[in-house]
Formats: C-alpha cells, sequence, structure tokens
C-alpha cells in the first residue's frame, strides 16, 4: 500500500470514528404547535390509531347499509331466521359501539399527546428559568467571593466566617449544575419523545400560554353536554340498545322464549346497564366539578407562592440595605437572596402546574362533550 | 383542538342556560352507615350478586356432568371388569341397577374362569356394550387401559366440577374483596372531610387571630412603633392564610364529590359526617393474637389464596389416587402450584400480623404524641400570660406577644391534629379485626 493510500485510508477511518463519537445534528427549531405536529407525525399508536378508527367508520357504514330488516314475516321456529334477523338487526348497532370506541381512545390519546408535548415544552422553559436564576445566583456569590477574601486577609472576618460563605458559594455552584444537567436531560428526553437523536440540538420557540379565565365558565351548560354527548354514556347506552334488541328477538323466537333463563338473563342485564348509566351520569358530573375545582386551586396556588415571593424580595431588598450597612453578614444575605430565588422558582413550577391542570380540565371537557358522530 | 376546547369553553359560557336552581339535599351519617349505604349501591357488587345464580347453576350442572361421567366410568369398570374375569353368565347381571353390580364385581373378583360366560360377554361386548361404552367415553378405542379410560373422559370432568366450585368461592370471595375496596374508599374520604373540617377550622380560628394581630399592628403603626415592613408582612401572612382556607374549603368539596359518588349520591349533596360516639373511650379489648387471629380470618387476600390451595390440593389428591405415582410434568405442575400459594398465605399472614402489631405500637405513640402536644400547648399558654404580665410592665416587645399568640394558636393545631391521628388509627384498627384490611 503506498503511503498515499494508507493517509487516505487513515483518514477516512479517523473520520468515521470521529462522526460516531461527535455527531453533529443540524439544529432543529420547534414552536408549541410544530413541536406536537412532530410528536403526532411520529407517534406510531397514533397512526396506528387513524387507521383502525377509518377501517372501523368503513366496516359501520356497510353495516348499516345492509341494515334493512329483510325479514319480517319471521318463522318462529326457525334458528337460522332469528341468526339472520340478529345479524341484520344487531350487527350495525355493535359496529357502531366499536367505531364509538375507537374513535374515542384516538380523541383521547390525541389528548395525552398534546398534553404530554405541553407538559414537556413549557417545563423546559420552567427549567431554562430555573437555570438562568441558579446562574444568577451563583454570579451573585462569585461578585461577592473576591470581597470576602480580602475581608479575610485584612481580619475583618474570620476564617470560620470565610469558610462558611465558601459552603454557600459551593452550593450555589453545585445548585446551578444540578439545574443545567436537569436541563440537558429534559431536552435529550424532548428529543426521544418525538424520535429524533437524544443528543441532537434541540431549539425551542416559546409560544405564550392561552389564557382561561375559569372564573366565566359556565359549569351547569358543560354538565348539560355532557349529559347529552359523552362517549362514555353514549357507549353505555349502545350496549343497552344491544341488549335490549337482542331480548326483543329472543322473546319472538319460540325456542328462545321457551328458555326463560336465557331471557332472564338479558333482562338482569339491562337493569344492571340502567343503573350503570345512571351512575355513570353522577360520576361525570362530580368529575366535572371536581377537576373544575382543582383547576381553581391550582389558580390558588399561584397566588400563595405570589405572596410569598413578594415577601422574600421586599425582605431581600431590605436585607440589601441592612447589609450594605453592615447590619447584617453576607451570609444572613446569601440566604435572604436564595430564599427570594426559590420563591420565583416556586411562583414558576405552580404556573406551569395550574397550566397542566386546566389542560387537563379542558381535555375532560372535550373529551366528554364531543359527540361522536358520523356524517 | 385547543381552539376546539375554548370553544365548547365559550359555547357554555354564552348558553348560559336559565335552568331552575337544584336544591342540593342534606344527608347526615356516621361511618358506619355510610359504609353500608355505599356497599348497598355499589353496581359492581349488585352486578357480581345477582351473577351469583348463575354461577351456582354452573356448579350444579358441572357437577351433574361430574356424575354422570363418574357413574358412566363406574359402569365401564363393571363391564370391564366381567368381561376380564367372570366365569358367570351375564343374564344373571343384566338387569341390576349400578350399585348392585357393583357389589356383584366383588364376588365376581373371587370366581375363576368360566368359558361359556366369557364367549357370553365377548359377544355382548362385540355387538352392543362396546358400542355402548364407546358412546359413554365418545370413544372408538378399546385398548386403553382403565387408567387411561379415566384420565381421558373422567379426570377432565371431575376437575369441571372443582373449577366451577372454586369459581363459586371465588365469586363469594370477590364480593368480599369489592366490600373491602369500598369500605376503604368510604372511610379514607369520610375521615378526609373530616380532616379537612378539622384544618378549615383551625386555619380559621388562626385568621380571627391574625387580623385581631393586624388591628394592633395597625394602630402602632399609626404610633410609629413599627414599620411599615412589619405590617406588610402581616397582612401578607393574612393573604396567605386566607388563600389557604379558600383551598382547603375546594378540596373538602371534592373530598364530598369522591364521597357522594361512593354513597350513590348527587355529586352537590350536603353531608354532615357525625364523629363516631365521642363519649366512648376506645379500649384494646383484644390481645395481639386475638387480633391478629381475626384479621387473618376475615383477610379476603388470604381467603383467595386458601380457596385456590384448596383446588389444587384436590386435584392432587385425584390425581394420586388415579395416576399412583409421584413424579412426571403434571405432579410438578401442582407440587409447584401448591408450594406457592402456601408460601403467599404465609407471607400474607405475617404480613398482616406485622401490620396489627405496628398499628397497635402506632396507637400507642400517638397517644403518648398527644400527652406531649398537650404538654406543649399548656407550655405556651403559661408563656403568653407570663409574656402578657412582662408587655404590661413593658419588658416585652408587642411583637414577642404577638409570637407568643401564634404559637398557642400552632400548638392548639397540633395538639387537634394528634387527638384526629389517635381517632383515625383506632379506626384504623378495628377495620384491621372486623373485615382484615389495612390501608
Amino acid at each position: 500500500m503506498s503511503k498515499m493510500k494508507k493517509f487516505i485510508s487513515v483518514s477516512i477511518i479517523a473520520a468515521l470514528v470521529i462522526g460516531s463519537t461527535f455527531p453533529v445534528y443540524a439544529s432543529e427549531s420547534y414552536g408549541l404547535t410544530s413541536l406536537m405536529n412532530k410528536a403526532m407525525d411520529s407517534n406510531v399508536d397514533m397512526k396506528l390509531l387513524k387507521i383502525q378508527t377509518d377501517r372501523e367508520k368503513a366496516d359501520y357504514i356497510a353495516a348499516r347499509a345492509i341494515g334493512i330488516s329483510l325479514v319480517d314475516d319471521v318463522d318462529e321456529d326457525d334458528a337460522q331466521t332469528y341468526t339472520d334477523k340478529q345479524n341484520i338487526d344487531l350487527t350495525p348497532i355493535k359496529e357502531k359501539k366499536v367505531y364509538l370506541d375507537k374513535a374515542y381512545e384516538k380523541l383521547q390519546k390525541e389528548n395525552d399527546l398534546e398534553y404530554q408535548v405541553k407538559n414537556l415544552f413549557y417545563t423546559y422553559f420552567n427549567m431554562l428559568e430555573d437555570t438562568r436564576s441558579k446562574q444568577e445566583y451563583y454570579t451573585f456569590m462569585e461578585d461577592k467571593k473576591e470581597a470576602e477574601v480580602i475581608k479575610l486577609e485584612v481580619g475583618q472576618i474570620t476564617q470560620l466566617q470565610y469558610d462558611t460563605f465558601l459552603q454557600s458559594y459551593d452550593q450555589a455552584f453545585l445548585g446551578y449544575l444540578k439545574s443545567k444537567n436537569a436541563l440537558d436531560a429534559k431536552v435529550r428526553e424532548i428529543n426521544i419523545y418525538i424520535d429524533q437523536e437524544p443528543s441532537a440540538q434541540l431549539d425551542l420557540i416559546n409560544a405564550p400560554k392561552t389564557p382561561i379565565d375559569l372564573s366565566k365558565v359556565d359549569l351547569t351548560s358543560i354538565e348539560a353536554l355532557i349529559i347529552e354527548n359523552s362517549y362514555q354514556l353514549d357507549t353505555m347506552e349502545l350496549d343497552l340498545e344491544i341488549n335490549t334488541v337482542d331480548k326483543q328477538l329472543k322473546s319472538r323466537f319460540k325456542g328462545f322464549a321457551e328458555k326463560a333463563i336465557e331471557l332472564e338473563i338479558l333482562d338482569d342485564k339491562i337493569l344492571e346497564l340502567e343503573s350503570k348509566i345512571s351512575d355513570k351520569e353522577r360520576s361525570l358530573k362530580g368529575d366535572l366539578y371536581t377537576k373544575y375545582n382543582e383547576a381553581i386551586i391550582a389558580e390558588k396556588e399561584i397566588e400563595v407562592k405570589q405572596l410569598s415571593y413578594d415577601l422574600a424580595k421586599r425582605t431581600f431588598d431590605i436585607d440589601q440595605l441592612k447589609f450594605e450597612n453592615g447590619l447584617i453578614s453576607l451570609i444572613d444575605l446569601s440566604e435572604s437572596r436564595k430564599n427570594f430565588e426559590d420563591s420565583y422558582y416556586a411562583i414558576n413550577t405552580a404556573k406551569l402546574s395550574q397550566y397542566l391542570t386546566v389542560q387537563s380540565f379542558l381535555d375532560f371537557v372535550e373529551e366528554n362533550t364531543t359527540k361522536i358522530t358520523i356524517e | 383542538m385547543l381552539n376546539k376546547k375554548v370553544m365548547v369553553i365559550g359555547l357554555s359560557i354564552c348558553m348560559l342556560l336559565a335552568s331552575a336552581p337544584t336544591f342540593a339535599a342534606t344527608k347526615v351519617y356516621r361511618l358506619d352507615d355510610a359504609i353500608n349505604q355505599a356497599i348497598e349501591v355499589n353496581a359492581d357488587l349488585r352486578a357480581l350478586e345477582s351473577s351469583i345464580p348463575q354461577i351456582e347453576e354452573g356448579v350444579r350442572q358441572a357437577n351433574f356432568g361430574a356424575s354422570q361421567q363418574q357413574l358412566l366410568y363406574k359402569k365401564y369398570k363393571v363391564y370391564r371388569a366381567m368381561y376380564n374375569d367372570s366365569e358367570d353368565t351375564w343374564d344373571k347381571y343384566q338387569d341390576l341397577s349400578e350399585n348392585e353390580l357393583s357389589d356383584e364385581l366383588v364376588k365376581l373378583g373371587k370366581k375363576m374362569s368360566n368359558p361359556a360366560f366369557l364367549s357370553k360377554m365377548e359377544e355382548y361386548l362385540e355387538d352392543v356394550e362396546y358400542i355402548q361404552y364407546a358412546l359413554m367415553f365418545g370413544t372408538d378405542e378399546p385398548d386403553l387401559t382403565e387408567r387411561e379410560v379415566y384420565q381421558k373422559y373422567v379426570r377432565g370432568s371431575e376437575l369441571i366440577g372443582l373449577q366451577a366450585e372454586n369459581e363459586m368461592e371465588k365469586a363469594l370471595n370477590n364480593i368480599d374483596v369489592i366490600k373491602g375496596n369500598v369500605t376503604v374508599g368510604v372511610t379514607q374520604a369520610f375521615l378526609g372531610v373530616q380532616d379537612l373540617d378539622v384544618a378549615i377550622k383551625t386555619q380559621n380560628d388562626l385568621l380571627i387571630l391574625r387580623n385581631k394581630i393586624q388591628n394592633e399592628l395597625e394602630a402602632m403603626y399609626n404610633e410609629g412603633l413599627v414599620s411599615e415592613f412589619d405590617l406588610y408582612s402581616s397582612q401578607n401572612a393574612i393573604e396567605t392564610l386566607k388563600l389557604q382556607i379558600e383551598i382547603l374549603e375546594l378540596q373538602k368539596q371534592n373530598t364530598e364529590y369522591a364521597l357522594n359518588n361512593l354513597l350513590g349520591n348527587d355529586y352537590s349533596d350536603r353531608l354532615v359526617l357525625l364523629a363516631p360516639n365521642e363519649s366512648e373511650e376506645y379500649e384494646v379489648v383484644l390481645s395481639l393474637q386475638e387480633r391478629a387471629l381475626s384479621a387473618v380470618g376475615n383477610n379476603t387476600q388470604i381467603k383467595g389464596y386458601k380457596i385456590d390451595l384448596s383446588y389444587y390440593e384436590k386435584d392432587f389428591s385425584l390425581y394420586k389416587e388415579f395416576e399412583g405415582i409421584e413424579f412426571g410434568n403434571e405432579y410438578d405442575d401442582l407440587t409447584y402450584n401448591i408450594n406457592r400459594l402456601e408460601d403467599s398465605i404465609h407471607k400474607a399472614i405475617w404480613n398482616l400480623e406485622s401490620n396489627v402489631l405496628h398499628a397497635v405500637g402506632t396507637h400507642q405513640a400517638l397517644k403518648k404524641e398527644v400527652e406531649d402536644k398537650q404538654l406543649a400547648y399548656d407550655l405556651a399558654v403559661t408563656k403568653l400570660s407570663e409574656g402578657v404580665s412582662q408587655y404590661k410592665l413593658g419588658l416585652v416587645k408587642t411583637s414577642d406577644v404577638h409570637s407568643m399568640q401564634i404559637d398557642v394558636q400552632s400548638k392548639k393545631m397540633a395538639l387537634d391534629q394528634a387527638i384526629r391521628a389517635v381517632e383515625k388509627s383506632e379506626i384504623k384498627m378495628d377495620m384491621q379485626v372486623e373485615y382484615g384490611i389495612t390501608y
């Protein structure tokens, strides 16, 4: 092998090794909507659900098209007539139920994905803000460090006081590192969620959160919409219809009418379903008000955290003055500053939690007020 | 998607239905009443209970099927024995009942071979009985041994009978499982509402005190005795407290919704939850061993294991009886299942006993904690009283007196919570003994 050839092959191997060890990915920019679209497109379950929903819809339409009773004059002794009649009368209702179940599963999956993306997206910005705040606190401590060294040298502070300061300084640095590390992990998590290489560069563009004024939500109207449209009630009512129609059919055919036990079982089932539907109506109403209350509680938690932040901020401002006038130590000041930073982070966390709780409420409302129909 | 959601909310805002206001009913409960009502209205429980007659019918049919197969097998054994060993004539046995035939079989065994009878039997079996027993067992395999015929045609039906009985016992145990779950759910929600009531009351007491302090601070501020920051700080505490009370109220509402749901009430029904008989002093009457024994006896998980164990043991004894061997895959499977269940039962009993022991220990510790909290409260009251005296002499500042007042209130809250923790631990202990429930 010539020297040149050797050089080329070594270069290629080096390039390959370097390439595999340090992959360079083009940075992708995503806003909330584009991130959501990307997550939807890359989710295999979602794709499958879309196909399945379309297929179930087609099956239902086909079953409905032939769902005209061909056997009006039934031969009460003929088992085949019963089977034909059952196929014609029951199949469309059963197919409708299968379609409804699938369409609802798809709706829920879409909402779950949306929720997950929003959670990841805004948690990222929350963590970004936390990292910035921790970095600021670390810089604050860094700025004081030099002065503390001088104070130690001229004997203004003792070694113990300086060591105590150093401990706080280290904690500030550690806090920043932890926060940065968590942010990096979140980026990897988002990448995996949207089916990208974990280490791919990610450029997220913040989007304002859509505000919802919960005080204007008319729960009574939503309650009425739920009773009218909820899938959870519709699917149970279809079950009821299937059993009722089956009972009517079986009552008409001698073979079944003689087997009283089968009709009794259906009667029990019908009664059980009626009772379960009424239970479901009650529990859905309860769920609505529970979720609404949870959203209100989350709003109030922000107010609590805001009050705590206001107090911490004012305390820090005063402590700053006290420190400048030599009334408190740097340790006390840094403690005060840390409280202020922590309370700021607590507000952001409460805001994120409130946003997600409201999303969960809206998802519940959507999932239970959207009538699943076939045009 | 979001727009759709906003539309739904928007629509409902616009609709503002002029529906008649609904008036929530007020319902009063003690814990026991609530548990009983929730059990009565539970849909799953009703469905399971209504399915019991069907399961019973299944057991009856399975046992009938098994007994029919056993009868046929018995007949088959008689014929086979007669065919193999008898020296008598067939006609003698033709009109005998099954039991009589069995008795005769014993006698037959004692007799020597009779060529005339055997010839008759061969003829008979070839022409009629072979067809008959072939029909009985659905087989045309006359070469199978007696054991093989049992294994192939009888054991299956006996197992179906056993399985049906097992299913029945499990269904009955599941009724108890659901009752247990409902009991736990109702108890937790019931106690949760009461906890929140206590918390709201104590926070309101604290708010009254904070407001009083705030009024005093305002007066002092006007005289230049306290700083604006002191005033602000106190007001901030009041606002926080108000919000916390609102949050507690909402949490209480949610817990009431959950309880109403379990009780089969409308979500908005107002609940008045009574304390257990307050005047009665709780006594740990039963010994630890008695408590553990009762808990183990009533625990549905252990009952479930025992039902399965009994099934496998019966299956195992059938296997040993007819196979006469103690090896093979089936033997290993059955032994494994029996060992597994015995192990699960032992562990569940140990866990439960440990829980019982822990609950009694916790109860004692919590009672001691009440004494401690009482002492701490008494001390705070004394300190406040002394503080007020010193304040009148100008020896302590107003802010110190305020801190002491808040401290008394905090100690009172801690005492109330400790008393409540003892009450809850007593309920927990009762549930362990009565239902074998731990939570």
